[in-house]
């Protein structure tokens, strides 16, 4: 479990992140959900020890280490002069992760065929798949991905939503995935968080049908909501 | 070694690598084009022309290379997984400047074999070239040797400092002219590079070394050691540090 104890940031003046306390569960999907600039992708940042925050960010009570997740932060980002492969296995090495099977990895972003193509070469939709599959070498205990699906067509969205549905699921494992696509986000995961203004403003147990949703997150980002949600 | 052999492989289709091998050549290249239309008849003089060149371009390619290689991972987006991997920075960082320091060490050596080969040439056409490149070579080893710790670490400090590969480049090309800008100077052992171009052109004339060489001598290691230590003290301190929220 992975939690975080009054996370705040603030840079320039700006609060970024307010007090964030929460505790994500092992072997759930989380949907992050906010605006544009709510927090989210900074909070998941937080959790790499990537910004100078204050609080506590602890994996089963004790200080989370870096090599603890696996992430695709931001936008999928590669070394553009080496391969599929290459870029796989240069993450490999430096995750120490033996015998690695970055061909399984391709194959399950169905980019088995394009192991040998130079990054550069690729389309955002393929480096998104596999920024996926480079987030999920090794098992990693905990899986953040944000806009995992940005930039798929619909056969590429299809294959992440049965990837984060099937296989990447584990009872060891918790994978949040933070997206402003309601629907998608509705049909991966088992609780929604909402983050508005740096802080978690409600959090929902059990997703009902992508309009509800719609209406639930126009209630709350219309409205001061806060804490946890009854099931729908 | 693991993280060694990372920074090889990033090199891998790395064209850049190219033109900073022409430019640390570049010197030879002109070097010999004059000695091969008479400017320049015996190996002596080419060598003390193409030391010359080589104390102004080779630390401007040192600079690059160092600079582009930390650049690199802003470049390329990667940074952020790049600082991720659980692996201590300062290992991140000494892993990169291992690599620099080794591609410039084979720059270098390069441009010594080219030198012999086109010494050993002009000795065909009647001068004796050899005892003069023997001589040489204790003497470049000692300069290619400080200009490669100086100029890496200089070039990780930019890097570092402006995150972009035009400003590095840039820089570099100012730094490279400005360490041999005094190299006349009797004081000029306070720079490092032109203390790094002096010794080595005494292993062909000392009386091209300083007045006072004991003194230069120890004040110009002084001044290298000094200024390597501050230029990687202060790239790693930033390069520690990192920003409030990291991009």
């Amino acid at each position: 479990m992975i939690s975080l104890k009054n996370v705040s940031l603030e840079v320039g003046g700006k609060s970024l992140l307010d007090g964030v306390s929460f505790d994500f569960e092992d072997g759930k999907v989380y949907g992050l959900l906010g605006p544009n600039g709510a927090g989210k992708t900074t909070l998941m940042k937080t959790m790499l020890g990537l910004t100078a925050y204050s609080g506590e960010v602890l994996s089963d009570g004790r200080r989370a280490e870096n090599e603890e997740f696996g992430s695709l932060i931001e936008y999928p980002a590669f070394y553009p002069r080496l391969t599929a492969r290459e870029n796989l296995e240069l993450y490999a090495r430096y995750r120490k992760i033996h015998r690695a099977d970055v061909m399984t990895a391709l194959d399950e972003v169905g980019l088995a065929d394009s192991a040998d193509v130079l990054v550069t070469k690729m389309s955002l939709g393929m480096r998104q798949r596999l920024g996926v599959a480079r987030a999920c070498l090794g098992s990693p205990r905990y899986l953040l991905l944000d806009e995992p699906t940005n930039g798929l067509d619909p056969l590429g969205i299809k294959e992440v939503r049965a990837l984060l549905r099937g296989s990447l699921r584990h009872p060891k494992r918790c994978i949040i995935v933070s997206s402003h696509n309601l629907p998608e986000l509705a049909a991966v995961s088992d609780e929604l968080v909402f983050v508005r203004n740096g802080r978690l403003v409600s959090s929902t147990l059990c997703i009902g049908s992508a309009s509800a949703l719609e209406g639930l997150y126009e209630e709350i980002f219309s409205s001061n909501t806060e804490g946890r949600q009854p099931c729908a | 070694m693991r993280l060694v052999f990372n920074e090889i492989c990033k090199l891998k289709r790395d064209n850049s690598l190219i033109f900073i091998l022409a430019l640390t050549l570049l010197p030879i290249i002109t070097g010999a084009a004059g000695a091969f239309i008479g400017e320049r008849k015996s190996a002596s003089d080419l060598i003390f022309f193409v030391n010359n060149q080589f104390a102004i371009f080779f630390p401007m390619a040192v600079v690059m290379l160092a600079g582009s290689k930390v650049c690199q991972e802003w470049r390329d987006g990667t940074y952020l997984t790049w600082v991720t991997h659980g692996i201590p920075r300062t290992k991140l960082l000494a892993s990169k400047a291992i690599v620099c320091a080794g591609v410039s060490a084979f720059m270098a050596l390069t441009a010594l074999a080219l030198l012999t080969f086109v010494c050993l040439i002009l000795s065909a056409e009647g001068t004796e070239s050899f005892p003069v490149i023997a001589a040489f070579v204790p003497g470049f080893a000692a300069e290619s040797l400080s200009i490669i710790i100086t100029s890496t670490a200089m070039g990780f400090l930019i890097g570092v400092l402006s995150r972009n590969q035009l400003i590095v480049s840039a820089a570099a090309v100012v730094y490279g002219f400005a360490s041999c800008l005094f190299i006349g100077a009797d004081w000029s052992f306070i720079i490092p590079g032109s203390f790094a171009y002096r010794i080595a052109t005494s292993s062909l004339d000392p009386l091209t070394y300083y007045s006072s060489p004991l003194t230069a001598t120890f004040i110009g290691v002084f001044a290298t050691a000094t200024s390597v230590t501050v230029f990687a003290t202060v790239a790693a301190a930033i390069f520690l540090k990192g920003r409030k929220i990291e991009r």
